[in-house]
């Protein structure tokens, strides 16, 4: 009886993994076939129907963002490149392919200011890491302290471990306060921005495709967001993707 | 309001200068103001005393109302007699009195006519001097153009929301066009002087037409003044650059234009208190033009050229390409320069040229406007070529073709075959000579061969978005674990040393307890004499003393001990020796003692001193 039970699931769980509609590599590929032959639309829709899926790779976010570029929607482009360096910080294609696209478009593009570009060049997990490790350190030291046999080759390193992990645990608190920030990117053409969350509101000023927004609060289908130049204004957040939301 | 009294003196002085002014004129003899000779022969310089007339302005449009303002010196002058104009209507508005003075000295004063000028037709009218005793004004020209508002549609307008106190009025610069041709057009507004007080809202967004992007400047005031039924109609004028382009043939719909105005009703300007304007009210309205029909019709497929790719306007075209002498594979740069007047986002060059032995990329487009509304500039194309063999001699002509509306017939721009020479060895390589502007800008299919990393053929997926370890209380946990067991183990060691602290202090209060009891026992024995009890009681009290400052068991204490264990930790040999002895005595009273109650007092008073000779140790 048990077995008749394990080969009914084995069948089950086979019939489940062969269905090609599920099968996201087969939807890649597909998507990465109609890329080639110029039908970015139909890549566009199938990459970005695996994303909504959950399939996310840094690869994913290259090849979207290409068929965005290549579907003259450079607004998108950037920010899907943005969004997969949040995946993989330092993935060279997409740094390279980011800055090919922002070279291009007609908004300046501001850089981010050193402390923030340092900051993101690291996973949240990296600085973690580069937190937790001397952390442990510090800690098996002082343990270790205790045993007369250790004591004389483990003393120095105690206090150097400590303050390591002091710096660690500061860098680890602004990057987690820098990689909560949400961005996003104008998409669509150029978007005026309100004065309030309202399309009756006065007008603040206007943002170019492309521009580089932060985003500090949200109402509705309005975003509250903070260009390069430090002007806040809201804006309808169909003419913008947020980027970060991709997380 | 004037007393009385100033106005008849103000009335006899200016009735005398009249008499005095119309005698000096009938006689033919300059006026003479009676203080000198000269002052006769300066009169005719002197602006205060001579005749004269002002046009403003000298320009008008057709309904456009010009003030002609003959200023008579003197006082009292009557009627003037203005020649009449063929085709222009004079009517007198106003004779005021005029008195102005500068630095002392008297500018004007007299009487000015202000004349309304209307013409019928336009064109040039003369108005001639005008004549008043023996002095004359110089002829005056006034120029009639062609309104830029369409006065007689707003003459015959049925009444509007704002009972005709503000109009909109939109004017394409021509009714035919053609698909693609850029063409001005012009929005007007024309109110009721002093009436509107707010305009906004403004509506214009025809079907089938893109526009030009409009200044944001709102609708600016002109000098213009119309008068429509009795009305005095001041213009503003949107924008002064406007432009539009039909997107499909046919005959389409231009407009409507609309705007909100906010104007005065029950106006009652002519009201004393404060001219009226606290006697009427704001009211809102919603304005519109009359919708204006435009033919537009479609480019000829007659004579197309093949070149032509939808450019519409007049443009030339220059050309220059460099390097001229290169190797094969090496890439030189053709620039093509197409300036002009038309709709500048049409001119476009073909993406790739078809020449044996040279591949081409796809050019580089950079437009340049020199007007805000985009009608004309100069597109350049950057172009990267590479000869492919030494046979290549030339870069063979280009051709752009484009259509000019003003005579509906294509043109075909071309610049002769370019010689270059193509050595075999190129001594560069080819790769990196690519100019960096062309990597960086709008060649899509070029550029993604030199910069844009290709798509990836492995998707790698992750198997799900981790949660950042920052956010996981399992891992932190971990982390934390081996600091905070090592806490938790000092702790603990802390813990204990003060629970035995305690436990010491405690023992020591009840020894202290005890001892003190055994005095006041040992007191009592003292006084009755008890000797056997007394020292048996001392004998117990020292050891307790001893066992309490040391910190061992009394019942083991010797008298050696008491010695040695005493003499390391006290330097007070008198305190030790006197309890060594009474240790002692204790020890032999065992073998009875028979001491006096006095002896025992003593031993018991040497006793406490000894014991408070060695206090507790730290």
């Amino acid at each position: 009886m048990p077995r008749n039970w394990i080969l009914t699931l084995l069948t089950l769980a086979f019939s489940i993994s062969a269905l090609p509609a599920e099968d996201p590599v087969a939807q890649f590929d597909a998507a990465n076939q109609a890329y080639e032959v110029g039908d970015y639309e139909t890549a566009i829709e199938l990459y970005r129907s695996l994303e909504n899926d959950g399939h996310v790779s840094a690869p994913l976010y290259l090849n979207l963002g290409n068929a965005y570029y290549q579907n003259q929607q450079l607004g998108h482009a950037i920010a899907t490149y943005r969004a997969g360096l949040r995946l993989a910080p330092r993935r060279q294609s997409l740094v390279q392919n980011l800055e090919f696209v922002l070279d291009e478009s007609t908004e300046a593009s501001t850089p981010p200011p050193v402390y923030t570009s340092f900051l993101l060049r690291l996973s949240l997990n990296e600085w973690t890491w580069l937190f937790v490790l001397p952390f442990l350190g510090f800690s098996f030291s002082l343990i270790l302290r205790r045993l007369p046999a250790c004591q004389n080759w483990i003393r120095p390193t105690t206090a150097p471990l400590g303050a390591l992990s002091v710096v660690g645990l500061i860098a680890l608190i602004f990057a987690e306060m820098e990689w909560n920030r949400d961005w996003a990117v104008v998409t669509g053409g150029e978007t005026t921005a309100r004065f309030g969350p309202l399309a009756e509101s006065k007008r603040a000023f206007t943002a170019a495709e492309t521009a580089h927004l932060e985003v500090v609060d949200r109402k509705g289908d309005w975003a509250r967001i903070i260009n390069s130049r430090n002007e806040r204004g809201w804006v309808s957040i169909d003419s913008i993707d947020i980027y970060t939301d991709r997380r | 309001m004037t007393p009385p009294r100033f106005s008849y003196v103000r009335n006899a002085f200016f009735l005398w200068l009249a008499l005095n002014v119309g005698a000096a004129t009938t006689s033919g003899q300059p006026m003479n103001d009676g203080l000198s000779p000269m002052r006769s022969q300066q009169s005719t310089r002197d602006p205060a005393k001579t005749l004269s007339a002002e046009l403003r302005p000298s320009e008008v449009t057709l309904g456009q109302i010009a003030r002609l303002e003959v200023y008579v010196p003197g006082g009292a002058p009557g009627a003037l007699d203005v020649p009449s104009v063929p085709g222009l209507a004079i009517e007198l508005n106003s004779r005021a009195q005029k008195y102005e003075q500068a630095n002392g000295r008297v500018l004007k004063n007299g009487w000015v006519f202000e004349y309304l000028l209307q013409a019928r037709r336009t064109g040039t009218y003369n108005i001639p001097s005008i004549e008043w005793r023996g002095q004359s004004t110089e002829p005056l020209q006034l120029t009639v153009v062609e309104p830029s508002f369409d006065i007689e549609r707003l003459r015959q307008s049925p009444a509007n929301p704002t009972g005709n106190r503000a109009f909109i009025d939109l004017i394409p610069e021509r009714d035919t066009v053609f698909v693609g041709e850029p063409f001005r057009y012009t929005i007007q507004i024309a109110q009721v002087r002093g009436v509107v007080r707010d305009i906004g809202n403004f509506q214009f967004s025809p079907q089938g037409f893109t526009l030009a992007p409009i200044q944001p400047d709102g609708f600016i005031p002109r000098d213009e003044t119309h008068r429509i039924g009795g009305n005095d109609y001041t213009i503003r004028l949107l924008s002064n650059e406007t432009m539009a382009r039909a997107v499909k043939a046919g005959s389409l719909e231009f407009g409507p234009a609309s705007v909100d105005v906010e104007f005065l009703v029950n106006n009652r300007r002519n009201s004393r208190t404060f001219g009226g304007l606290l006697t009427g009210s704001y009211k809102s309205a919603s304005i519109q033009s009359d919708p204006v029909t435009i033919n537009v019709k479609p480019l000829p497929t007659e004579g197309r050229p093949e070149e032509f790719n939808g450019a519409i306007g007049q443009f030339t075209m220059t050309q220059t390409v460099t390097p001229k002498k290169l190797g094969v594979g090496d890439p030189l740069t053709i620039e093509i320069k197409i300036g002009g007047k038309g709709a500048m986002d049409s001119v476009r060059l073909p993406k790739t040229f078809d020449w044996p032995d040279i591949k081409t990329y796809e050019p580089i487009v950079d437009v340049s406007y020199s007007d805000a509304i985009e009608s004309q500039g100069v597109a350049r194309f950057e172009i990267v070529a590479r000869p492919e063999s030494t046979d290549v001699t030339e870069i063979p002509a280009i051709q752009f073709a484009y259509f000019d509306p003003r005579d509906a017939t294509y043109r075909t721009l071309e610049k002769p075959p370019v010689a270059i020479e193509v050595a075999a060895n190129s001594s560069r390589n080819a790769a990196t000579e690519i100019p960096n502007s062309y990597s960086a800008k709008n060649s899509r299919n070029a550029d993604e061969r030199l910069s844009l990393t290709h798509i990836q053929p492995r998707p790698q997926f992750l198997a799900r978005i981790p949660t950042p370890l920052v956010y996981n209380g399992l891992f932190w946990t971990i982390v934390l674990a081996p600091i905070c067991a090592y806490g938790t183990y000092l702790g603990a060691r802390k813990a204990q040393e003060v629970a035995n602290r305690d436990s010491d202090a405690k023992r020591q209060r009840e020894i202290q307890r005890e001892i003190d009891a055994q005095l006041a026992a040992l007191e009592e024995y003292a006084q009755t004499g008890q000797s056997t009890e007394f020292f048996e009681g001392l004998s117990v009290a020292i050891r307790q003393f001893i066992g309490l400052r040391l910190g061992v068991t009394p019942n083991a204490l010797t008298e050696s001990v008491v010695y040695e264990e005493l003499g390391q930790h006290y330097e007070d040999t008198e305190a030790i020796e006197s309890l060594g002895e009474l240790f002692r005595l204790c020890d032999a009273a065992k073998f009875g003692s028979g001491a006096t109650q006095h002896t025992l007092s003593e031993r018991l008073t040497q006793f406490r001193e000894a014991t408070a000779a060695l206090p507790p140790l730290n």
